[in-house]
């Protein structure tokens, strides 16, 4: 049986889980991003929002403690934890600095593609109207696309077109070939015509998978030696006795085991190291 | 390697964001730094002392960010800290008081008092309030490898220029000279965000190592023969030392890790919120509002109601850290073993890397400190298959290594940007990135600004830096304090925007530069030149 707490009237409601591993399953399609700042109006005003009563325990406590990362893995306290909370200065007026907004955009002609993992990049731009209208005079009716080059080999292999609209003034591409070099356009498309907007510069996605290149190179660099100001270059193929264990590649997919949660006696050499009282070492609450 | 079959590398990432309001008298972000110097670092600082004073031979990499550097050493954040604790030493004997005869909860009460009395000690009397000062000492003795992080902690891999990665490298290492009087040689990526080309401008400031994600290693090309259990020299020659998956989940796991036993203290359980509004006043927010006061009595116990929560029994909590360390050990020498086997005798032995945050000890999983202590002493005397190192050591032993080339990656949730690039919070890059082009322009425009002209610039980049932290993301994709993480953001952009207007124009508004100095006053040293365009460096 728990122990009687001390204090009356616990409100024990269990908060939302707001740090749970994050969801990485069920992406929706390409798609417009919010691309907007949160309204300015951001502040909650001074008071006891999260305190209904004095003497009741809020359901989601104001206090979330230090931020931790890795986000996809906490500690079993930390799955409990609660929701947001308005961070509300004391009362008082702080220094006014009357530095008004962050402004909706710059209109400086800016098309940039970000990667968000292998298969998925967000690309926002930002263009001036005398600059959208430019780019689509003249070309009759006509649509706003994201072209993906494979930037590879040349320009010559189309490897996806997205329709867009230009006010959302960004967009997630997805599912796209993991490992691959592209190259992301903004097109005027029009029935007389197509003209282009912005290119922005390559980029290549993270491969997903261990490399099908086996061959190894050493080097010897001693720590009380600078290293070489122009980088370095595998000089030798060293051949160390013995190979990797077994299922090598299985076991160093880390994503696999982030997202499966096995036990820690998983692994080859796993055990159990039984306490005094003959029960499993990591005990109670497992 | 002088004894064993294998090294296992223990990394302590120290980091808080960068939180200072001069302008409130009390602000409720600011006991993140408050809470993790007493229930962290003082835990861990008197951890470390005892196991030197006691002649054990131990290694341990740190990482101490340059914002938890700069607040650790901030006087008016120390000041405030001082008076925490003193408040909480004073609720601490109220406790006792109001706690008398309780056969329960009076022991409780006198253990806690007892404990934060200890840290004051510890604060004021040992370390003279400088904490900073404390962890050098450790690093001078040969027990600490202490480390550096992004200036501001910004992920590297969303960063469009490459003058915002450097800004953040050399900024950092400037910084840690500055404190630790000696150049840096390890690195910690923020959020262990990498990505091709990183390691060229660590390389520039003679970083030696710097830790990546296992799969970083697991798809490096070309394939790293010994995956994630010895370095890789990326193409500058900076070794890069991947995150041991098991060792990682056995401490991190939401389902499986130590932390989460019954006999460990219950975070959320604390009298700030289970006290009498009236007599809890005094110590809660100054807005009336509760928050976590620092003393719990209940114990996780299990998967029950925080009302069913079980009375904590500080010498059973104890007792099971203890056993955590014995069964983290006889894991980790059951793996060496194995993976020395596997790797047989012609080679280095395996390393594991074993990286968590610091604030993981002792802040959430409260008896960490202990758990870590214990590990030291028992890797020290209990077994012979394992050597504690710090990768410099094993890069000084074994200066051969494999070269790869480890693809972008992080830490986060799905191993890349998924956490700092998402719906809720993608907005900032455009921001963060017109205003690194805007930093570089000025850096162009001003090649050897002096006087005002040198404080604004100056103050510049120190606003485009700390509005890189990774925090405000993280936060906001999280869930948790997003208005303020937001309103950071804001700040320092509009802070920024407004300095570059005002250089631009040659209209510096000097009494408002001096009280943003006042405000955001890290990085006393900093150079704005450190944003010179890279065809020019």
């Amino acid at each position: 049986m728990p122990e009687k707490a001390p204090f009356p009237s616990v409100d024990d409601k269990k908060p939302a889980p707001a740090a749970r591993p994050m969801p990485d399953a069920a992406q929706p399609p390409d798609g417009p991003a919010p691309a907007s700042p949160p309204a300015s109006n951001v502040f909650v005003a001074p008071g006891k929002q999260s305190t209904p009563r004095g003497d009741q325990h809020p359901a989601q406590p104001a206090h979330p403690g230090v931020p931790l990362s890795p986000p996809g893995i906490v500690p079993e306290s930390d799955v409990r934890l609660h929701s947001p909370a308005a961070a509300t200065p004391p009362a008082g007026r702080p220094r006014q600095d009357d530095l008004g907004d962050l402004p909706k955009g710059y209109g400086d002609g800016r098309l940039v593609a970000m990667v968000r993992d292998p298969a998925t990049l967000f690309i926002y731009w930002d263009l001036s109207a005398q600059q959208v209208e430019q780019a689509f005079s003249d070309i009759g009716p006509s649509r706003a696309v994201l072209k993906l080059w494979n930037a590879r080999h040349g320009a010559g292999e189309l490897v996806r077109e997205a329709e867009v609209q230009l006010e959302t003034r960004g967009w997630y591409l997805r599912d796209l070939p993991v490992g691959s070099e592209l190259r992301v356009e903004l097109w005027a498309m029009g029935e007389r015509g197509a003209r282009l907007l912005r290119a922005a510069r390559p980029l290549r996605l993270p491969p997903g998978l261990p490399s099908d290149q086996l061959e190894a190179f050493y080097v010897r660099l001693d720590l009380n030696q600078p290293l070489p100001r122009d980088g370095i270059a595998g000089k030798r193929a060293l051949e160390y006795v013995g190979g990797p264990p077994m299922e090598w590649d299985r076991r160093l997919d880390s994503r696999h085991r982030s997202d499966s949660h096995p036990s820690s006696g998983s692994m080859p050499w796993s055990g159990t190291l039984p306490n005094r009282s003959g029960s499993a070492g990591s005990g109670e609450g497992q | 390697m002088s004894g064993g079959k294998g090294a296992l590398a223990i990394v302590l990432h120290a980091h808080l964001p960068y939180v200072r309001h001069p302008e409130y008298p009390d602000f409720l972000e600011e006991d993140w730094l408050y809470e993790a110097i007493t229930e962290t670092y003082l835990p861990l600082l008197e951890a470390f002392d005892r196991c030197v004073d006691d002649g054990v031979p131990f290694r341990i990499t740190m990482t101490l960010a340059p914002p938890l550097v700069s607040m650790l050493r901030d006087e008016l954040l120390m000041s405030r800290y001082a008076k925490r604790l003193d408040a909480l030493c004073e609720l601490c004997d109220k406790e006792v008081h109001r706690t008398r005869g309780d056969a329960h909860y009076g022991p409780l009460a006198w253990h806690y008092r007892d404990h934060h009395y200890h840290l004051r000690r510890l604060f004021h009397d040992r370390y003279k309030r400088d904490l900073v000062g404390a962890f050098k000492r450790l690093q001078d003795a040969g027990a600490l490898e202490i480390i550096t992080c992004g200036a501001t902690h910004g992920f590297l891999p969303l960063m469009a220029h490459p003058e915002a990665v450097r800004a953040q490298i050399q900024v950092a290492c400037n910084h840690y000279r500055m404190h630790f009087g000696r150049d840096p040689r390890g690195f910690w990526l923020p959020e262990c965000g990498y990505a091709p080309g990183i390691d060229k401008f660590l390389a520039a400031e003679n970083i030696r190592f710097f830790f990546v994600d296992s799969h970083a290693l697991a798809n490096a090309v070309p394939r790293p023969r010994r995956g994630v259990y010895a370095p890789v020299f990326t193409p500058s020659g900076v070794a890069a030392f991947a995150r041991d998956p098991e060792s990682s989940m056995q401490v991190w796991s939401a389902e499986t890790g130590y932390p989460g036993d019954g006999a460990y203290r219950e975070f959320y359980r604390d009298i700030g919120y289970d006290a009498d509004y009236e007599y809890i006043r005094p110590y809660i927010q100054a807005t009336g509002d509760r928050k976590n006061v620092g003393i719990k009595y209940h114990r996780i116990t299990g998967k029950v109601p925080l009302s069913d929560k079980a009375i904590y029994d500080p010498k059973a909590a104890a007792a099971k850290a203890d056993e955590h360390a014995a069964d983290f050990l006889f894991n980790r020498t059951r793996q060496i073993e194995y993976l020395r086997t596997a790797f047989g005798s012609g080679g280095p032995p395996p390393i594991v890397v074993s990286p968590y945050d610091a604030e993981l000890y002792g802040h959430w999983w409260f008896e960490g400190p202990i758990f870590i202590e214990k590990l030291i002493r028992k890797i020290a005397y209990d077994q012979d298959v394992l050597q504690l190192q710090s990768p410099v050591d094993y890069l000084a032993e074994y200066p051969e290594q494999q070269v790869a080339q480890p693809p972008m990656s992080s830490w986060g949730a799905g191993g890349y940007s998924a956490v700092w690039l998402d719906e809720c919070n993608d907005w900032i890059y455009r921001y963060l990135h017109k205003a690194t082009e805007r930093m570089i322009d000025l850096a162009r425009d001003y090649p050897d600004a002096s006087g005002v002209e040198r404080r604004a610039l100056n103050q510049a980049a120190r606003e485009l830096l700390l509005a890189q932290s990774s925090d405000w993301a993280f936060i906001i994709k999280t869930g948790t304090m997003v208005d303020y993480a937001v309103r950071r953001t804001r700040e320092h952009l509009l802070r920024f925007t407004r300095l570059y207007e005002q250089l631009k124009a040659h209209q510096l508004d000097e009494p408002w530069l001096t009280s943003v100095e006042a405000s955001d006053n890290l990085f006393s040293e900093i150079d704005y030149r450190v944003y010179r365009p890279a065809a020019a460096s």
